[in-house]
């Protein structure tokens, strides 16, 4: 009886610690999160058949802060280089599986390189998939693939 | 013949009879077989009985039909007995075994004849020997160890088990994300959406190699490439193909390289 008891007792107390552990583990909502990407574009048959390159920081610093660090370069078949660097900042709050983020005024030639940057509001999911690497997708389309640091 | 069980209760068990000095309660008279029991225990205290020993010396071997449940009725009657005498704990069910009784016991008369076991000589002293208590006493811890490495294991494992549980339940989630579809080289190619696995066919194979050759990967080196597609058909019927090639280093900290592709073909295009 004495030992039933026992195992009763360290049974609950391990399911308790375990709970606990789950969590703590889970509170991802104060997380810092960071990663990083290097997006290529080529649009075939448009205008311009433009090109660009770009690195992007992505980082969301738990706080419902973060900010966006973009640097790359585009051109068109006939136009010259344009190189552009600039950091987005931005306020976030977690909806369900999303992140809700609003842009703060930015430079707007920046959606050049990144097509995202050009709406004030996105919702935007991280869907891990490897140990470090990310699916960067908002509910209608993949933006890219970044890996966190 | 007389003993004092834990130093207090004193048992006479040739008329069955339990009772403590000045505790002012009432004395216990046991059932025939209950006190046959209980003197059997003593006989072999700290001695596991099996189950099938027990029925045997009561019941079997005096011509008598043995039943399990009877004898669970017994000891639970005994137990009762000894829990009014304060001690509910001096007998120990040994699942799938049997019984095992642990109490201090002294005699208090010298003259009568323990019941040992068949095989002991019979008229050994009352007191049970020392080697015998030696040999007895040694069971129980090693038993009673026993049990306590088995819970400390249960726990461990289970605990252990309520742990690596949702990274177990994460990686499988991992796994279930992507679709391999195929491997160029050193490149392991994934899908990773429903709408790419949609419109992906053994067609597409050609294109995205067809692509990788276009963007350069460097499937010479290990890697993960997640492939996602997107064709959207706009009013007026032009169609915009969005192929999107995400080349992450296998295991590395590198940042994954995206490539888009996007082709727009107008309605006539199209058509052709």
């Amino acid at each position: 009886m004495k030992n039933k008891m026992f195992l009763l007792m360290c049974l609950a107390a391990a399911v308790g610690l375990s709970v606990l552990y789950w969590g703590w583990s889970s509170r991802d909502g104060d997380k810092r999160f960071e990663c990083r990407a290097r997006v290529y574009t080529k649009l075939i048959a448009n205008a311009c058949d433009k090109t660009t390159t770009t690195d992007i920081f992505l980082s969301l610093h738990g706080d419902g802060k973060g900010d966006m660090l973009v640097s790359g370069t585009h051109s068109c078949s006939n136009t010259p280089l344009v190189e552009l660097e600039s950091t987005v900042n931005f306020t976030y709050s977690r909806e369900g599986a999303y992140y809700s983020i609003h842009f703060e005024p930015r430079d707007p030639a920046v959606s050049k390189l990144f097509s995202v940057l050009k709406d004030d509001y996105i919702k935007i999911k991280f869907t891990n998939v490897e140990d470090n690497d990310y699916i960067v997708s908002s509910p209608i389309e993949t933006l890219m693939m970044c890996t966190a640091d | 013949m007389e003993y004092i069980i834990e130093g207090v209760i004193k048992y006479n068990s040739s008329n069955g009879t339990l009772y403590i000095d000045d505790s002012g309660m009432d004395m216990i008279t046991l059932a025939r077989v209950t006190n046959e029991i209980l003197l059997l225990f003593i006989q072999h205290n700290h001695v596991p009985l099996k189950r099938d020993f027990i029925l045997s010396e009561l019941w079997d071997k005096r011509g008598l039909t043995s039943s399990s449940n009877g004898l669970n009725n017994y000891v639970s009657m005994l137990r009762k007995a000894l829990a009014q005498c304060g001690y509910p704990d001096l007998i120990t069910t040994i699942p799938k075994h049997g019984f095992i009784f642990e109490a201090e016991i002294s005699n208090l008369a010298t003259s009568d004849i323990p019941r040992k076991d068949e095989n002991l000589v019979t008229d050994l002293p009352l007191q049970i020997p020392p080697v015998h208590e030696t040999k007895v006493q040694r069971k129980p811890v090693r038993q009673s160890w026993l049990t306590r490495k088995m819970i400390g294991s249960s726990i461990l494992a289970i605990f252990m088990m309520i742990i690596f549980l949702p990274g177990v339940y994460d990686a499988y989630k991992l796994r279930a994300m992507k679709t391999e579809f195929f491997t160029y080289k050193q490149c392991q190619f994934y899908i990773a959406d429903d709408k790419t696995r949609e419109i992906a066919t053994s067609k597409i194979i050609d294109n995205i190699k067809a692509s990788a050759a276009e963007i350069n990967l460097n499937c010479e080196r290990k890697a993960n490439v997640y492939y996602f597609a997107d064709n959207k058909v706009d009013s007026s019927g032009n169609v915009v193909l969005k192929d999107l090639i995400s080349y992450c280093h296998y295991q590395s900290k590198t940042p994954c390289d995206n490539y888009y592709l996007t082709r727009h073909i107008n309605k006539g295009d199209h058509e052709k």
